[in-house]
């Protein structure tokens, strides 16, 4: 029973993690139409700027929980500003051009570039500690408290996202661009500009994810491949561009993954989970919340 | 006579525009119609329902006398609905004479082409495209498309043809060839139907039969050119914003 | 020169350059004629991906499937039954990958072309973690070895470190392969397949059935790969789940757009170039090797979006349009 609980609870806090990268992705997807290859890449520099930056501000700072809280500011804006240069130099040119297949190519150009450039930069392999120790007492369960923190940061940041895209300007923006392309153009808003913004928002919040998780995996340049996938699946599985249906797949696919986990050895529960959730798609070719997809 | 194509009371709306709503409209074997009415009208979204690009809300579609309402657009062209389109936009890598040759083929595909060149420069010959037959279709003037898009819709000899404003974009000089053109393809296949939503009214004059004029998704009035052109509500809506 | 001149030296020097392959067991050392034998197995995958990329115009970011489950089926063969029963194996691996993507293909063709390459990358993952995972069946990541082809010609054995006979073998296999996707891209499935490439819309308006023809793109190529899947286990005497990986998959797109898309023997060339550098690089920089591709990759994206042979093509193309204008 606990078994079962700590992997219920688990599969949760990670559903909220691979939420807030997908969410990136999906609003990538839903306002540029490109897929981002290279967002798992912007998930690990997260963790690599992270770590970087943690020790000294630590030393610096003399307190964990603020040098945390620092870099998970520091992180984001310094990934997120990465992004937006890497958009303006290789992608604009081929979405200008509208080259949909050739900004896959240059996405997977960019996650080469950018694992090996972590690998050469980071070598070996390095984790930092929790800010915060300690465990709750849940059900006659004992829970890391840093995991539950983990997950109430991702659902904070999902929230200011939201807040984000249906308060600002920049968001009416987004949105209006993600609506209708052409529309929005007509009416003066800056696209270039909208393309450039919304790519660094998505590479920001991978990064907070990446940061966000680094106390709790293991850094590896490699290790932004497997949400990547994940993403995409949540992403398809709730219906492409919608991001609510994005988020729900997402706490989906990680509970069912957290349960397999009691009964299947790690990996296996990995592959059956998203087979399973794939085999969603059998039922809705379009995903949960999705419509059929406009013709080109 | 024969009915060739047939709507019969069908709806379209695009959230909750009613671009389509409630056409009867019937082409009998070897029948020309002209489809004419102003921008907005509904007069290619209801080109779209007859062949199949988009489904109606309601009402059904006949093609000699069977029901094709739910066919998608490949079943109906192999049973002899072609069309062209507004934008002339086909496949830009391929060759003139590939168009052809693939449209021939009717969506059947073998290992093998069938000994059918003959056929194919005959067509391409009668559009004029025979001198351009190697070209892309990307690398055609605007004028060669539109002839493109019609030999295209020939090459699946057709019981009814649909066009969707084939003489847009042409110079005087290219709408005579355009006429002469079906002018003799009318000669030569006396039972082919034709639908032909067009804006020059002297293209409309010259080709049809019978002109439907569409108003708001409705149809408004139809009947003899020489009627239509005097029916004053139709002069109101239509042609008295555009005559002098 | 005409046409007809250019085909008559294409096809010379196509036979020239098979009877060069076909001595070349005589000629290279082993470990050239296995760098050789690489080059060929891996481009006829790339081959069969450009069939479906390159024509019909469906990107798969999941071609690393057909690929690992025809090895896979060749080796479960071969284990079963003994390394004599290489033909049996290399026919069933073939088949096995085949019908697997007739079976993933039904649901793909049905998500969009932007959910199918989605699907497909996910499909990558998912036959990656479960090769992982059942280590029982496939080895996991270190894989399974397999005995060498009973195979020999006058006194000379094939073994796994030294293909020799193996390497005319693969050698008649892979031209075969080229040979049927070269008439089926000629063939009116190859047009449709360009039709709808071109224009999803304008095809069904001529009669073709976009989602039977998609399917049938997916399935043969899924054949295809799981060909050049199954020759691979059999010439590389071992197979691991590594071969599953959607990077495996990415690979092989980027092999076959800087050879050029759409070409057949672009993609052969793309595989080529791509083992060379990294055979190179392998020893002066080998970290450097990700790096390069990625900066390539960009530069295609960017400036040859034809790829080598589909830039050439277009060159030649310009020029004699030039002359018939003169």
């Amino acid at each position: 029973m606990t078994v079962v609980l700590f992997q219920l609870l688990s599969g949760f806090v990670w559903g909220w993690v691979v939420a807030l990268v997908a969410l990136g992705l999906s609003l990538v997807y839903g306002v540029m139409r490109i897929i981002n290859v290279a967002h798992g890449a912007f998930y690990m520099l997260g963790a690599a700027v992270g770590i970087s930056l943690y020790e000294p501000l630590r030393s610096l700072l003399g307190s964990a929980p603020l040098a945390f809280s620092l870099v998970l500011l520091l992180a984001p804006l310094l990934v997120g500003a990465l992004g937006a240069l890497l958009e303006v130099t290789t992608l604009r040119p081929l979405v200008a051009r509208g080259r949909f297949a050739m900004t896959i190519v240059a996405t997977f150009a960019l996650m080469l570039i950018l694992q090996q450039g972590a690998q050469l930069l980071l070598p070996g392999v390095r984790s930092v500690p929790a800010p915060l120790s300690g465990g709750v007492e849940l059900l006659g369960l004992r829970y890391p408290l840093y995991r539950l923190a983990l997950a109430a940061m991702a659902l904070l940041l999902l929230g200011l996202t939201a807040l984000f895209l249906y308060r600002t300007r920049f968001g009416l923006w987004a949105r209006a661009v993600r609506q209708d392309r052409e529309l929005a153009v007509s009416v003066g808003i800056p696209a270039p500009w909208v393309y450039s913004g919304t790519f660094a928002l998505g590479a920001g919040l991978a990064a907070a994810a990446g940061w966000l998780t680094a106390p709790v995996v293991r850094f590896d340049p490699q290790m932004g491949m497997d949400i990547l996938l994940q993403s995409f699946l949540v992403v398809i599985v709730g219906g492409l561009g919608s991001l609510r249906g994005a988020v729900v797949a997402a706490l989906l696919l990680r509970v069912t993954e957290g349960l397999l986990t009691v009964w299947f050895d790690p990996v296996g529960a990995r592959a059956l989970a998203l087979l399973l959730m794939g085999a969603l798609l059998l039922l809705r070719p379009h995903g949960l919340f999705g419509r059929q997809e406009a013709p080109a | 006579m024969t009915t060739a194509l047939a709507a019969r009371g069908v709806r379209k709306a695009f959230a909750g525009f009613r671009a389509v709503d409630g056409v009867d409209l019937a082409l009998a074997e070897g029948e020309w119609v002209a489809l004419i009415g102003p921008n907005g009208a509904g007069k290619t979204t209801l080109l779209n329902l007859l062949g199949g690009q988009l489904r109606p809300d309601a009402g059904a579609v006949y093609l000699g006398g069977e029901e094709i309402t739910h066919w998608p657009a490949a079943r109906r062209a192999r049973a002899g609905l072609a069309r062209t389109f507004q934008v002339p936009a086909l496949f830009p890598e391929l060759t003139v004479r590939e168009h052809v040759v693939a449209a021939r083929l009717r969506g059947r595909w073998a290992l093998r082409f069938p000994p059918d060149a003959e056929g194919v420069e005959e067509l391409l010959e009668r559009c004029r495209l025979l001198e351009r037959a190697s070209r892309r279709a990307g690398e055609l003037s605007h004028g060669d498309r539109r002839l493109l898009e019609l030999a295209v819709a020939l090459a699946l000899e057709p019981r009814v043809l649909l066009l969707d404003e084939p003489a847009a974009g042409l110079s005087p000089a290219e709408v005579e060839g355009l006429l002469a053109l079906l002018g003799d393809l009318r000669r030569e296949r006396p039972s082919l139907a034709v639908l032909v939503v067009e804006h020059d009214m002297d293209v409309v004059f010259e080709l049809a039969d019978r002109v439907v004029v569409m108003h708001r998704g409705r149809v408004l009035a139809e009947g003899l050119p020489a009627d239509i052109q005097r029916d004053p509500e139709v002069q109101a809506v239509y042609l008295g914003a555009r005559g002098p | 020169m005409s046409r007809r001149g250019i085909r008559a030296l294409e096809g010379m020097l196509g036979l020239l350059g098979l009877a060069a392959l076909a001595v070349a067991p005589w000629v290279l050392n082993p470990f050239q004629l296995g760098f050789l034998l690489k080059i060929f197995i891996w481009g006829l995958f790339a081959a069969s991906f450009d069939v479906l990329f390159g024509y019909a115009g469906l990107l798969s970011l999941g071609h690393s499937v057909y690929f690992g489950l025809g090895a896979y089926g060749a080796a479960w063969l071969t284990l079963a039954y003994g390394p004599g029963a290489f033909p049996l194996a290399l026919t069933a691996g073939a088949l096995a990958g085949g019908i697997a993507a007739a079976a993933l293909g039904a649901l793909a063709v049905r998500t969009g072309s932007h959910g199918f390459i989605i699907l497909t990358a996910v499909s990558a993952l998912i036959a990656f973690l479960g090769a992982q995972s059942r280590r029982d069946l496939t080895g996991g990541d270190d894989g399974l070895t397999l005995p060498a082809m009973p195979l020999a010609l006058g006194g000379w054995e094939a073994g796994c470190a030294d293909p020799g006979p193996a390497y005319l073998l693969a050698l008649g296999v892979v031209v075969l392969g080229f040979w049927a996707l070269w008439r089926l891209v000629r063939s009116p499935l190859g047009l449709a397949l360009r039709c709808l490439r071109e224009n999803e819309l304008r095809a069904q308006a001529l009669g073709y059935n976009v989602y039977a023809l998609k399917w049938l793109a997916f399935t043969i190529a899924g054949l295809g790969a799981a060909l050049a899947g199954a020759l691979y286990a059999l010439v590389n005497c071992h197979v691991s789940a590594a071969l599953f990986s959607w990077l495996v998959s990415a690979d092989v797109l980027i092999w076959t757009l800087f050879g050029g898309a759409g070409t057949l023997g672009g993609p052969l060339l793309g595989t080529g170039t791509f083992f060379a550098l990294r055979e190179l690089l392998s020893d002066l920089w080998p970290a450097g090797y990700p790096v390069l591709v990625g900066l390539a990759l960009l530069g295609i994206a960017r400036f040859l979006p034809r790829g080598i042979v589909g830039g050439l093509r277009e060159l030649l193309n310009r020029q004699q349009r030039g002359e018939a204008q003169r």
